[in-house]
């Protein structure tokens, strides 16, 4: 696969990507070497897509999979990006990112799976492709999506 | 309830709207290597195997110049195995792909972490075994290998103990600082998986 091409898929996924690096990271060094991370699994994993799932589930599963993985690394390990620039996006969005901070924030208080099953529904995943990314049967979803979203729910409220 | 969860969905659809990718920074991703710790175990244990082939090359002129053809002989029989286990284990940590399902990745991931405690648990094992074998040759070699009944109770205990302390530092050693360094990271992974096959 040609670089381009490869730019132009990312550029494509590239909130899912963030979105889930966000969620498994503790600080912006940490969510950049996730996203480095998860950007060059994609990459490396191009040549197996056999296209039996959709781009964006493919690649949401390579996210995840990354990101849990990979989680609590002590101290940073990517060694391509420069020191004084941590972010390999520009983020020119600032509005709202109050309620933002705090979704990730209550999402954060979530156990690994429960977060991954709630960042699933808010991503407008079915119950099927959930199945899919989690390797977990649709029942199985079902039972801990409802499960998840009530202990939300309930961090939320700040009970 | 449903109104509330559509307004978390609009909230979790903000993010990044207009999140732009620095593609000179990006662009660097084509030139890494992956950072993840099964690739780190990788690159650790390939290392070791060049160091194993040049030191199989070093010892086998050295013996073979030496004249010391049995024990050229013993190294053909025993390296060679050695050299396929450690290329199987290579390929094994190479093949380790993240577009599987989570809980097969990380069911896989947890596997591979096994089996490289094991690979510096079976390392440290096989050292004490040459320790061992390399001392008691070398402890009687002078007096005739297989006389080793001249030797009273107390000179076996002291050369036995000898051999066996080393041998049990070295394998606890590894053993806890593997725990040390991937103990949490072993237990984090466990409970996901069990979160994930709970019902």
């Amino acid at each position: 696969m040609q670089n381009k091409e490869f730019v132009e898929i990312l550029e494509e996924n590239k909130q899912i990507i963030y979105k889930i690096c966000r969620a498994y990271s503790k600080d912006e060094w940490e969510m950049e070497d996730l996203f480095q991370e998860a950007s060059y699994q994609v990459w490396k994993s191009m040549k197996n897509f056999e296209g039996r799932s959709k781009l964006s589930t493919w690649i949401y599963r390579i996210t995840l999979n990354v990101c849990l993985g990979e989680l609590n690394k002590s101290k940073r390990k990517i060694q391509t990006t420069q020191i004084d620039n941590p972010n390999i996006w520009v983020d020119e969005s600032n509005n709202d990112e109050e309620q933002v901070a705090m979704l990730y924030a209550a999402l954060k208080k979530l156990s690994k799976t429960d977060r991954a099953l709630i960042m699933l529904f808010l991503d407008d995943k079915s119950y099927k492709e959930m199945a899919e990314i989690l390797g977990i049967s649709t029942s199985h979803v079902g039972v801990k999506l409802l499960r998840a979203k009530k202990e939300l729910k309930r961090i939320i409220d700040g009970k | 309830m449903e109104n509330s969860e559509q307004s978390l969905k609009d909230i979790w659809k903000k993010p990044g709207s207009k999140l732009e990718l620095s593609y000179e920074k990006l662009n660097k991703v084509f030139d890494s290597y992956s950072n993840s710790l099964i690739e780190k175990f990788r690159r650790n244990i390939v290392v070791e195997h060049y160091i194993n082939i040049i030191t199989f090359i070093l010892i086998s002129i050295f013996l073979i110049v030496g004249e010391e053809y049995l024990w050229f002989y013993l190294m053909l029989v025993v390296f060679p195995p050695f050299l396929i286990y450690y290329q199987i284990t290579i390929n094994r940590l190479k093949n380790h792909e993240t577009n599987q399902n989570t809980l097969e990745y990380l069911k896989s991931t947890y596997r591979l972490f096994q089996r490289f405690f094991d690979h510096y648990r079976l390392l440290s094992v096989l050292a004490g075994l040459v320790g061992f074998f390399y001392g008691t040759f070398a402890f009687w070699s002078d007096e005739g290998f297989l006389s080793v009944g001249s030797h009273t109770l107390g000179e076996w205990a002291i050369y036995i103990l000898s051999i066996s302390i080393p041998l049990i530092m070295i394998f606890l050693f590894f053993h806890f600082y593997l725990k040390w360094m991937y103990g949490d990271k072993l237990r984090t992974l466990k409970q996901i998986i069990a979160e994930l096959e709970s019902d």
